[in-house]
């Protein structure tokens, strides 16, 4: 009896499981995984998304197909979509949400936001800001693959090599959340048939305020992670160029609390390998020379770029952050009000360890 | 069939070997025949189709006419054998008669008689293993008689603490089953726990020693095999020496081999015939086939049921280009190649061989690729499939490979109703049963649970043989040493 009852309640249990218990399908042939979000303005309370939805053909090829939608909230722009389309849209595989300056300028807080709550989307995910109109860069068709993969390929092959600084989802929300941190994302743009990186653009809290151009780039990435594989190009008094490669940059803070105010001095070590130049000869005197010209041209831009920030009160080299980690009792507000006026000095020591295989 | 285990009737007055004799001459193959030449008459009996018919000319009828005797006793004394039985005892003489015995009598209507052993051996000779094939190694594999079985043991361990036990299983069929284990080094709990069962068991035909294998497990519903049944006895004789119980049965060419866990399926015994880095590294690659072929057909279901975003995006393409146009969802597509190979694996072994190769063919090249081509599968999945069932029979243990191949489905329909998740359910669910199994009263899932490390050595890798001292400790042996590392490490090299 008791057997039997067992055996009844298996079957009980498994049957209602099958016949009740069902999570949502989505069969991957019957789906549409977009790959990419792009956000674009429209008035003050409307945004236009675009969606990329990659075409998968029989022959192994992949098309790209947009749809556009425009709503008051993000979210509701992908059932908007949704109307469009043959099979179901889903967003678990998008490569790449891009912001138009437009959209950025207005804060992207609430459409980060609905990325982060949903939890089919990856931690991992780029965003960028597009210089011009998402939707526009969306719609063209570059490599073989689709917009969204070739996006995100585009930007991780940079990431790696080290040409832009490493950003994502995950980063950009543990900025923005962050009191002591202001966010930062690559800025591209789209010219003749071609993507590319324009600089940086930096914001206070979700606003866009100023981007940093390409040539500053290497200080800012200098000083907010350690690089690997950079490059430099400098440009010596007698108009002769030197483009050193293979940089490896190692930052240190050290933090001196006088009198409650502190004092931000920065070491960065740079390692290089000299691939071209245009002089003649690179002796030690030379090369002394080269490495003199860098360091102060390091340190020029340092300062200049950290003066911009401490007008436009932005922090995304989270100086803030540096300073709690080293300080008992900080003080939030008391950091915030004074971060204007706070010493920061950057020092750069250059070492040229190679000169290519000639001379 | 039920006339067979009725009792035969008993009739009182019948009680006699006459009455026997009588019974059984109904039988068109008994024999039964009065020699009134001189010296000594007599009469003799037996079933024509049990005894060495060369026996009986050769060693028992010459000294029978010969010599002149008055008693039985003096028969007795006359034939060359060393165990003639003299009795009178119905039952004996009538189980004797059935296991090839010549009856031997005075008179008809005596009933007291001899029973001389004359019993016809016929069995195969000795060959090569099939099932486990071993490149190097020794190439002899169990027979279906008994005594060869136990000769070919018995000669790889020529010392007097191999003891063997003898039973006699099953109503009808008789057998004869041996328990073998090495005293002094075998746990008797093991022994007897072998023993109990073995008496204890209710069947009433053992036609083969997975019969045994079956009806003596410690959990008859489970669908792991809780002995391991081989066909060689270089691994018999390997497995005695470790303090394992071996079960040999008549009529079986496959001894028993427990208590065991469930990693030493995975071992094949060549590995002890190559170096122990190639062993480990074969066991290694047959734990993970066995993983493979088990979790992957249920993973591909589970992803492109519900998981599409676990794809990576280079592998997108691929996938999707080769499910555009199947009207299949990937559960029905997946159990319908499923159940392609394992018909083709089935009608591949009920078939002869050289049908069997056309089997091969056509399901490979006809079938594969015809269900590909007409937008039944994708080809993906026909790869998946394939390597799964390649990668399932790379279990030594023929039985095992049956149970992973069966195991893949309700993984299968699990991840279908609840993708990764019912995977991992299911996995608990292998898991508790896994625990919870018992070889002969021994843990099934030792040495990783209970976590012993020592046993390891010869589980997963093999570890050389200079540190395989020690007996597993999961056999609990009386002696848990095999031979003293100390000696072992000492070199007495000549040029020393």
């Amino acid at each position: 009896m008791k057997k039997k009852l067992k055996i009844a309640a298996v079957i009980i249990i498994i049957s209602s499981a099958y016949l009740f218990g069902r999570v949502q399908r989505q069969i991957l042939d019957d789906i549409n995984m977009t790959s990419a979000i792009g956000y674009d303005y429209v008035d003050k309370d409307t945004v236009k998304a675009t969606a990329v939805l990659p075409v998968y053909k029989p022959d192994q090829s992949v098309g790209n197909r947009t749809i556009t939608a425009s709503d008051e909230l993000s979210k509701k722009t992908l059932s908007k979509i949704n109307r469009q389309a043959a099979r179901q849209v889903v967003n678990g595989k998008t490569e790449v949400a891009l912001y138009s300056k437009k959209v950025a300028k207005q804060g992207i807080g609430g459409l980060v936001d609905s990325l982060q709550r949903d939890p089919s989307i990856s931690e991992r995910m780029m965003i960028v800001v597009v210089d011009g109109e998402a939707n526009e860069l969306l719609n063209k068709k570059y490599g073989d693959r689709d917009t969204g993969v070739y996006l995100s390929m585009l930007i991780e092959q940079n990431m790696k090599a080290g040409l832009v600084p490493k950003t994502n989802l995950h980063q950009f929300l543990n900025d923005y959340n962050s009191e002591l941190k202001d966010p930062f994302l690559p800025l591209i743009e789209q010219k003749n048939e071609d993507i590319y990186f324009k600089g940086i653009a930096l914001f206070k809290d979700d606003h866009y305020v100023k981007s940093l151009r390409q040539d500053q780039q290497f200080i800012f990435q200098a000083l907010s992670e350690n690089l690997r594989l950079g490059t430099y190009k400098l440009r010596l008094k007698n108009n002769e160029y030197a483009a050193i490669e293979n940089i490896n940059t190692k930052n240190s803070y050290r933090v001196q609390n006088v009198k409650g105010i502190p004092e931000i001095n920065i070491h960065v070590k740079v390692k290089g390998i000299i691939r071209e130049y245009t002089g003649r000869k690179t002796d030690e005197k030379e090369i002394n020379l080269i490495r003199k010209q860098v360091e102060k041209d390091l340190e020029h831009q340092a300062a200049a770029m950290i003066r911009t920030f401490q007008r436009l009160k932005i922090d995304p080299l989270g100086f803030g952050e540096q300073v709690r980690s080293r300080t008992r009792n900080f003080n939030d507000r008391k950091w915030l009000e004074h971060y204007s006026d706070v010493k920061i000095s950057v020092r750069a020591k250059v070492s040229i360890i190679e000169k290519g295989v000639v001379d | 069939m039920r006339m067979w285990f009725r009792k035969h009737p008993a009739e009182h007055d019948q009680n006699t070997v006459f009455a026997l004799i009588n019974r059984y001459k109904q039988s068109g193959d008994f024999v039964h025949f009065h020699h009134p030449q001189s010296p000594q008459a007599y009469w003799i009996s037996y079933f024509g189709t049990l005894i060495d018919v060369e026996i009986l000319h050769r060693d028992i009828l010459p000294f029978l006419n010969k010599t002149a005797f008055t008693t039985l006793e003096e028969a007795k004394a006359a034939l060359p054998f060393e165990d003639v039985l003299i009795t009178s005892d119905l039952q004996q003489i009538q189980d004797q008669l059935l296991l090839g015995s010549v009856l031997i009598q005075l008179d008809e209507k005596d009933s007291i008689c001899a029973l001389v052993r004359a019993e016809m051996k016929k069995a195969r000779e000795v060959t090569i293993p099939e099932e486990e094939y071993s490149v190097v190694g020794p190439k002899e594999a169990f027979v279906e008689s008994i005594t060869t079985n136990l000769n070919l043991v018995r000669k790889r361990l020529p010392i007097s603490e191999l003891k063997v036990k003898e039973f006699t299983i099953g109503a009808l069929s008789k057998t004869k089953v041996a328990v073998l284990y090495m005293e002094g080094i075998t746990n008797e709990e093991n022994v007897n726990t072998v023993c109990q069962r073995l008496t204890d068991l209710q069947f009433h035909q053992i036609l083969d020693s997975s019969f045994i294998a079956q009806l003596i497990a410690d959990n008859g519903n489970s669908i792991f095999p809780q002995l391991i049944d081989t066909e060689r006895p270089d691994r018999v004789a390997g497995v005695l020496a470790e303090g394992s119980v071996v079960i040999l049965a008549d009529g079986s060419s496959h001894a028993l081999i427990g208590p065991i866990s469930v990693m030493e399926l995975f071992n094949a015994f060549e590995d002890y015939y190559v170096n122990w880095q190639t062993a480990s590294a074969l066991r290694v690659i047959r734990i993970l086939a066995v993983s493979f072929s088990i979790l992957v057909t249920p993973i591909y279901v589970a992803v492109l049921t519900y998981h599409y975003q676990l794809i990576p995006k280079d592998l997108m393409v691929t996938l999707v280009a080769s499910r555009r146009n199947i009207p299949l969802p990937p559960i029905l597509e997946a159990i319908i190649l499923e159940l392609t190979i394992e018909l083709l694996r089935e009608a591949g072994a009920r078939l002869p061989s050289k049908v069997g190769q056309t089997i091969g063919i056509v399901g490979g090249i006809v079938i594969g690729t015809a269900a590909v081509d007409a937008g039944l599968t994708s080809n993906v999945l026909l790869i998946i499939i394939a390597l799964a069932a390649l990668a399932s029979f790379t279990t030594p243990v023929y039985r095992m490979g049956n149970t992973i191949r069966l195991l893949r489905f309700p993984f299968l329909l699990l991840a279908d109703l609840w993708g990764l998740l019912g995977i991992a359910i299911a996995f608990i669910f292998l898991m508790v049963h896994l625990l919870r199994l018992t070889s002969l009263g021994r843990p099934y899932l030792e040495p990783i649970y209970p976590p012993r490390l020592k046993d390891f050595k010869d589980i997963i890798i093999r570890l050389p043989f200079s540190s395989q001292s020690k007996r597993p400790i999961n056999l609990q042996t009386k002696n848990q040493i095999r031979f003293s590392e100390k000696q072992a490490k000492e070199v007495h090299d000549i040029d020393e």
